[in-house]
């Protein structure tokens, strides 16, 4: 269970609503990355101007986990399905969430598809390897996306319901 | 500057006022923006500059990108420089400069933004694929005859500043270079007045702005005088928006082509609108809704930024080694439909064509209107392709034009 400094607050991760305000703002630093543990996601939202609710928890297929930075900030979706793993992520809002948090360990392959593509493919929009498909969009105000790691995914998840 | 008004200046002022159809809300202008109030009738001004496609800077190889030449000089001087391959950008706001394509007096000349703290402003503007990094200097910005004065800049990849924040890093690739930009700068002339909006001036953090001390930056506010303002904001006149016109191009596309980007909505006799078909976009994103095929997409934008059409769709197989974009073995021709948020619709068809085969039979061509890509989130990015044959205007958003207030884009088939 995580705290932070100034709160301590025990949450249940069902589906209830929690907004949690600090005193000081703490970074999205806590939350679980693509391909990571369920369970990684903060226990408490304990974290300054986060809002940090299930959104479909009564989802039979999988769980959606969303955490939003303010009313009309960056909102970022984890998608967990019955193995406890994150096998989706989905991003929208005015700035792009800090995506090395959001992917994990596929951020890296993520920048390295975007830097071999060359000069003609200037944004490259859609990434597509063994077991990591990404798709994004936008423009300067307004950034969207969505990634996925198809192995985890539960049957009949497609990347499509990713978002 | 001010000055008190004579009766004879304040009449002459309020007949040029009125002879000008392109009014300004100028409430949120920085203090030191461009100043109509010379008590001059307004004469008319060059308003009209040229745009190309080509291949791109050395050491680059670009396709679809739409490039001009752009003049600064530091502000209330005759240090001045002309830099070429500008990528004009509906799709953002804000003028940016590659630190490398800078002369060092002027890099030298230009003055810093500072916080209300006396530390230095920065930017990481983001982008679709990354970010560009750099701090916030002043420059008069010349286009044509129009003239915007002490406007904010940024200044991407400077020598000696700061690095990069963490949190920057992570929202992609770096494109600090002509190299991994594609172009020497950017000019984003979107239907926003800031690039961005009150979103920055109320978070913190907010993933654009930053204070640095030395060589420590720290998130910020950025109150919208402080942010990177549209240039055609703040010309004098003629700053109610744009008109872009792109001729068309044959099917297996072009070296290069010619066109001109004219500043002012119905200001002067280049730049009126006609039959143009106006789709007002929403005020917060700047968006509207496509239909292509059967498929509704909400989120839908023009934006001269992008090379091509991009949209989700699972029917065309991708280039195998040109990324990012479609390549069916036969042009497939596509319905499409813009419809405004007033409800205004207009035929947008295109064709998705092979940009593989074409360029293994011509490997020079540049310029190509059948390209298209995948993309995957709700909207249909109409790119550079959608403007060869057009005219658009962009009107920005709270400006007054003949068709109403911005924001709204204009569409004329040439």
């Amino acid at each position: 269970m995580r705290t932070n400094l100034f709160f301590r607050r025990h949450c249940q991760r069902t589906a209830k609503f929690l907004t949690v305000f600090a005193a000081l703002f703490m970074p999205l630093a806590a939350y679980a990355a693509l391909g990571g543990d369920e369970a990684d996601l903060p226990a408490d939202a304990a974290i300054a101007k986060i809002e940090l609710r299930p959104v479909d928890a009564s989802q039979a297929r999988f769980r959606v986990h969303e955490l939003r930075d303010g009313i009309d900030g960056p909102r970022v979706r984890q998608f967990a399905g019955r193995n406890g793993k994150i096998f989706g992520v989905a991003w929208d809002g005015p700035v792009k969430p800090d995506l090395r948090q959001t992917l994990g360990p596929y951020y890296e392959r993520y920048l390295a598809t975007v830097r071999g593509a060359g000069s003609k493919a200037r944004g490259l929009r859609q990434v597509r390897t063994d077991d990591f498909e990404l798709k994004l969009s936008g423009h300067m105000r307004h950034f969207a996306g969505a990634a996925w790691v198809p192995s985890l995914a539960p049957n009949g998840v497609a990347l499509g319901d990713v978002r | 500057m001010r000055r008190k008004l004579s009766f004879h200046t304040l009449m002459v002022l309020v007949l040029a006022l009125s002879a000008c159809s392109g009014g300004g809300s100028g409430g949120d202008a920085p203090a030191s923006g461009s100043s109509s109030q010379s008590g001059n009738t307004p004469t008319s001004t060059t308003n009209q500059i040229a745009l190309m496609v080509d291949s791109g800077p050395a050491g680059t190889t670009t396709i679809n990108e739409l490039y001009t030449s752009v003049t600064i000089c530091a502000p209330g001087t005759s240090i001045c420089q002309t830099i070429d391959h500008i990528l004009v950008d509906t799709g953002s706001t804000g003028l940016r400069l590659m630190a490398s394509e800078l002369d060092s007096a002027m890099l030298a000349a230009l003055p810093s933004s500072f916080d209300s703290g006396g530390d230095v402003l920065a930017e990481c503007a983001q982008f679709v694929d990354g970010y560009t990094w750099g701090p916030i200097r002043f420059a008069d910005i010349k286009l044509g005859g129009e003239n915007a004065s002490n406007v904010a800049i940024q200044v991407v990849g400077a020598p000696n500043f700061a690095g990069t924040p963490l949190i920057c890093q992570n929202t992609g690739v770096a494109e600090n270079t002509v190299q991994s930009f594609g172009a020497k700068g950017i000019i984003g002339i979107s239907v926003f007045t800031q690039d961005c909006g009150q979103y920055c001036a109320t978070h913190n953090p907010n993933g654009m702005y930053y204070t640095c001390h030395g060589s420590v930056c720290s998130a910020t506010l950025a109150p919208l005088a402080k942010q990177l303002w549209n240039p055609v904001a703040l010309f004098p006149t003629d700053n109610n928006g744009t008109m872009i016109s792109l001729p068309s191009v044959p099917s297996n596309g072009a070296t290069s082509v010619t066109g001109t980007l004219t500043f002012g909505i119905a200001t002067q006799t280049n730049n009126q609108l006609a039959n143009a078909a106006v789709l007002t976009v929403d005020p917060i994103y700047g968006e509207l809704t496509a239909t292509v095929g059967s498929t509704t997409y909400t989120g839908s934008f023009l934006d001269t930024g992008s090379n091509a059409y991009f949209y989700d769709i699972g029917l065309f197989p991708h280039c195998q080694y040109l990324a990012g974009f479609y390549c069916p073995s036969n042009a497939q021709g596509q319905s499409g439909i813009l419809q405004g948020r007033n409800g205004q619709t207009l035929a947008a068809d295109f064709i998705v064509g092979n940009p593989e085969l074409l360029l293994a039979a011509n490997p020079n061509i540049a310029v190509y209107s059948q390209l298209a890509g995948p993309s995957g989130m709700s909207g249909v990015d109409f790119g550079l392709p959608f403007f060869l044959g057009r005219t658009v205007f962009t009107a920005i958003e709270n400006r007054t034009t003949p068709a109403g207030t911005g924001p709204w884009l204009g569409i004329i088939a040439n």
